[in-house]
C-alpha cells in the first residue's frame, strides 16, 4: 500500500498546536496498526475530496422519524435531510448496543472481530479507527459527543480532535454542547483539507433514565394534560412467547397501557430534542462554504424497545432495537429524496462508503460494502443477507424474507417471515413447514461466522 | 463467537447505587436525595417585575456533573434585559460557557428582541477547544429570527407568541398565585433552536417543608414539542426556586457558581490523572 501523497495547501488554521499534536498522536497510534489507506486507482488525488458529516444519535429506532411515516412526533431537520439524500428502510445496527455498535460503524468489522461484545470496552488494537484511517489519508478528522469505546465521554480519542465530550446519561443537557461546538466549528473553520466531523449526540437515550426512574408504576409523574396525545400502542404489543431465556427478562409487566403510552409520548419528546440540536448542526453546515461538498451520514447505534413486544431499550435483535436509521445525503452527488426498502444495509457499511467516497482504499477485511452505488441510484448486485450480533451470545441473520435469531446454547431458535409478520409476533421456527427455511439461515449464519477473525475478548470476570 | 475461558464465575461486583436514577424527578424526591440539603429559602424583598439577580444549580441525575445558571434581570427604557451566565459541566473535565444577553418587550412572556451570545468549549486547561468559539447577534421581529455571525446571517420563521428558554424564567415569576390561562408561544431555545407548540399553565399549589420552613410554592407546567415537561416552582414572592425537567433541575443556589466550580474542578483532576496513569 501506499500513503497518500496529496497534501493540503493551506493547513486547516483553526488547528490550534495543541490540537495539531493530539492529531500528531493519533497519526502515530493509526502508522502502528500497520496499513495506511492507499489512494484508489483514478481516486480523488487531484479532485476535490469532500468532507464528511457523520451524525449519530443514540438509541434512535428507524421509524422515529416523521418522514419516515411516524405520526406521534415532528422532526423537521432530520425529515429535510431524508428529502435531500436516500434513507434506507432495512437497515439494521451491527450490534444493538452502544459500544459494540460504535465499533462496527467505526472499523467496519463486527463486533467478535473489534472484540467489543459488551459495553465500555476498547476497540481491537490492530483496527484503525474511521478517524485514525482518514486522518492518515489527510483529513482534519473532529469528534464531538459521546464515544463509549472504551470511554464514554473522552477528551482523548484516537485519530480524533476531541471539541466536546458529553456528559453521561444527560443528552437533554449535552446534546447542545455537542450541536454548539460543531456549530462554531463549521462556522469558523476555513478551507483546507477536507475533514471529518463526527456529531455523536446522546438523545433519545435519555430514555434509559426514563425506564429506571419509572420502575414503580405507582410514582410515574404524569401530565393529564398531555392525554389526548399520547401514542397507541403499537400492533406488536403482545408477542409470541416461545422466545429465548434471554428475551424474559425484559419485559416491565407492572406499566399499565396508559403508563406504556406515556413512556413512548416522552421518547418521542427526546427524539424531537435530538432532532433541534442535528438541525443546528445541519444549518451550520449549510450556513458554510462547505455544503455542497459535504457528505452527511446520519445513523444511530441502535434503536428502543417503544413497547413492542412490551419491552423497553436495547440490546436484543427485534427490528425496534435492531433497526437504525441510515440516510446519506449530498445533493448533486447522492439521489434526493428517495427511499431504498430494496436493499439490506448495515452499520458495518458506513467506513467503506466514507472510503470509498474519500477515494481511498478501505481497511482491510471490511466485513460491510460500500454503499456508494445505491446512493447513485445504481443497481449492483447486492448482499443475500445482513447479520447482526448481540451480546456474546446472539446472533441474527435476516435476508429478504425472514429474520433468524439464536442464542447459542438456547435450544430455542427464532423465525420470522419478516412480508407478512413484520412486527415479528410468530415464531415459525417450530413449524416444520419452515424446516428448510429455518435450515438455510442456519448455513448462513455459520458461513458468515466461519470467515471471521474472532478477537480476543477481555471481559470483567462476571460478565464471562 | 467471542473466547471466553471457562474459569470459575464469579459474581458481579454490586452497581453503584444511584437512588437519582431509580424514581421520577419531583420536589420530594430531590429532598429525599439530598439535593436541597443546602438550599436556604431566600429571605430578601423580590419583585420580579423590577432588577433582580436569580443563581441556580444546573443539578443532574448523574452524581458528579453539574453546571450553573445566572440570570439577571434590568427594567431599561424600553423593555428588559436578560444577562445570562450559564456554564456546563462536560463529563472529563470540559466545560461549555454560554454568555447572552437577551433584549426583551416588558410584555407576559418577555418577548425577546434582540440579543447577543457568546459560546465556546473548555478544554481541561481551560481553554477554548479547537474552532469552538461562537459569537453571534440576532433579532426577533415580524414572524422572523434573524441571528448574524461574521458576515453572515441566517433567518428564520416563527409563528405567534414567541419567547426564549431564559426569558421565560423571569416570565413564569410574572404570572401570579392565580391559576393564570394557558400561555402558548414558540420559544427559542438559546435563541436559535425554534420550538414552536409550546404551552405554559398552572399546575398546582402546594406546601413543601424545607430546613423547618413551610414554602408556599406555586408550580407551573410546559409542554410542547421538543421538551421534555418542565416544572416551575415558585414562593410567595414570585420568586423561581425550582424548575425541574427530564433528569435535571434548576436550583435556586447564590453560590451555584462555586458549586459548578468545584465540580469541574474534580472532573478536571480525575481526567488528568487518568491521564498520567496512562
Amino acid at each position: 500500500m501506499t500513503r497518500p501523497t496529496e497534501k493540503a495547501k493551506r493547513p486547516g488554521p483553526a488547528v490550534s498546536r495543541r490540537g495539531f499534536l493530539k492529531a500528531g498522536v493519533a497519526g502515530a497510534a493509526a502508522a502502528a496498526i500497520g496499513c495506511t489507506p492507499a489512494l484508489r486507482a483514478g481516486g480523488a488525488a487531484t479532485a476535490r475530496r469532500p468532507n464528511f458529516l457523520f451524525i449519530i444519535t443514540d438509541q434512535q429506532g428507524l421509524d422515529t422519524l416523521s418522514a419516515l411515516g411516524c405520526k406521534d412526533l415532528s422532526t423537521p431537520h432530520l425529515d429535510r435531510l431524508a428529502r435531500r439524500g436516500v434513507a434506507f428502510l432495512e437497515s439494521y445496527s451491527a450490534n444493538p448496543l452502544c459500544s459494540p455498535a460504535r465499533s462496527g460503524m467505526m472499523t467496519g468489522r463486527p463486533t467478535t472481530e473489534t472484540g467489543v461484545v459488551v459495553n465500555g470496552r476498547p476497540i481491537r488494537s490492530t483496527l484503525p479507527n474511521m478517524g485514525q484511517w482518514l486522518g492518515q489519508a489527510g483529513y482534519e478528522t473532529v469528534y464531538a459527543g459521546k464515544w463509549h469505546l472504551p470511554a464514554g465521554f473522552a477528551a482523548d480519542i484516537p485519530g480524533f480532535n476531541v471539541i466536546a465530550t458529553g456528559i453521561g446519561g444527560q443528552g437533554g443537557v449535552c446534546d447542545a454542547d455537542v450541536s454548539r461546538a460543531c456549530q462554531a466549528y463549521l462556522r469558523s473553520r476555513r478551507p483546507g483539507k477536507p475533514f471529518l466531523m463526527v456529531a455523536s449526540f446522546l438523545q433519545p437515550h435519555d430514555v434509559c433514565q426514563f425506564v429506571g426512574m419509572h420502575q414503580k408504576s405507582g410514582e410515574m409523574v404524569f401530565y393529564d394534560a398531555v392525554a389526548d396525545e399520547l401514542p397507541p400502542l403499537p400492533p406488536n404489543f403482545n408477542y409470541d412467547t416461545n422466545e429465548p431465556e434471554k428475551m424474559k427478562r425484559r419485559r416491565r409487566p407492572e406499566w399499565s397501557d396508559e403508563q406504556w403510552r406515556y413512556y413512548i409520548w416522552n421518547y418521542y419528546r427526546m427524539v424531537e430534542m435530538v432532532d433541534a440540536e442535528i438541525g443546528r448542526t445541519l444549518q451550520a453546515l449549510e450556513d458554510s462554504e462547505e455544503a455542497a461538498n459535504t457528505i452527511v451520514v446520519f445513523t444511530a447505534d441502535h434503536g428502543e424497545g417503544r413497547a413492542r413486544h412490551h419491552l423497553v431499550t436495547k440490546n436484543y435483535l427485534y427490528d425496534e432495537a435492531a433497526k437504525v436509521p441510515l440516510i446519506v445525503s449530498c445533493p448533486g452527488r447522492i439521489q434526493e429524496n428517495r427511499r431504498d426498502a430494496a436493499h439490506l444495509v448495515s452499520g458495518l457499511d458506513i467506513l467503506p462508503t466514507v472510503c470509498d467516497y474519500a477515494g481511498i482504499e478501505a481497511p482491510p477485511k471490511m466485513r460491510g460494502r460500500s454503499l456508494k452505488a445505491l446512493l447513485e441510484g445504481k443497481s449492483p448486485a447486492w448482499r443475500e443477507f445482513v447479520p447482526a450480533e448481540v451480546t456474546i451470545t446472539g446472533r441474527m441473520i435476516r435476508t429478504p424474507r425472514y429474520k433468524y435469531i439464536t442464542y447459542k446454547g438456547d435450544p430455542v431458535e427464532q423465525l420470522f417471515d419478516m412480508q407478512s409478520d413484520p412486527g415479528e409476533t410468530k415464531n415459525l421456527a417450530p413449524d416444520a413447514g419452515f424446516a428448510s427455511d429455518l435450515k438455510a439461515h442456519r448455513d448462513l449464519l455459520a458461513r458468515w461466522e466461519s470467515d471471521l477473525e474472532v478477537a480476543p475478548v477481555q471481559l470483567p470476570p462476571w460478565a464471562k | 463467537m467471542a473466547t471466553k475461558d471457562s474459569a470459575k464465575k464469579p459474581k458481579r461486583p454490586p452497581q453503584r447505587y444511584d437512588p437519582a436514577r431509580t424514581r421520577p424527578l419531583t420536589l420530594e424526591h430531590l429532598h429525599s436525595l439530598g439535593a436541597l440539603n443546602d438550599f436556604t429559602p431566600p429571605a430578601q424583598a423580590f419583585d420580579p417585575n423590577g432588577t433582580w439577580t436569580n443563581t441556580y444549580r444546573l443539578w443532574m441525575v448523574q452524581r458528579y456533573m453539574g453546571g450553573s445558571l445566572r440570570l439577571k434581570r434590568e427594567p431599561t427604557a424600553d423593555g428588559v434585559r436578560f444577562s445570562v451566565d450559564l456554564d456546563v459541566v462536560e463529563q472529563p473535565g470540559y466545560c461549555r460557557r454560554t454568555r447572552a444577553v437577551v433584549e426583551c418587550a416588558a410584555d407576559v412572556l418577555a418577548t425577546p428582541k434582540s440579543w447577543t451570545l457568546t459560546s465556546q468549549i473548555l478544554d481541561l486547561d481551560d481553554q477554548p477547544t479547537t474552532g469552538t468559539r461562537l459569537s453571534e447577534t440576532g433579532t426577533v421581529s415580524g414572524g422572523r429570527v434573524e441571528a448574524r455571525f461574521g458576515r453572515r446571517r441566517r433567518t428564520q420563521k416563527v409563528a405567534g407568541p414567541v419567547t426564549s428558554n431564559w426569558s421565560l424564567l423571569g416570565a413564569v415569576q410574572r404570572l401570579g398565585s392565580a391559576k393564570t390561562k394557558t400561555l402558548r408561544f414558540t420559544m427559542l431555545e438559546e435563541m436559535d433552536l425554534v420550538k414552536p407548540g409550546q404551552r405554559l399553565e398552572f399546575r398546582e399549589a402546594k406546601e413543601f417543608e424545607l430546613g423547618g420552613r413551610k414554602l408556599h410554592l406555586i408550580g407551573y407546567q410546559q409542554i410542547g414539542p421538543g421538551v421534555l415537561p418542565w416544572q416551575y416552582w415558585v414562593d410567595e414572592r414570585g420568586r423561581l426556586l425550582f424548575a425541574l425537567s427530564g433528569l435535571r433541575a434548576l436550583l435556586y443556589d447564590p453560590d451555584a457558581s462555586t458549586w459548578m466550580q468545584e465540580r469541574l474542578d474534580k472532573a478536571r483532576a480525575r481526567t488528568k490523572a487518568r491521564r498520567k496513569a496512562t
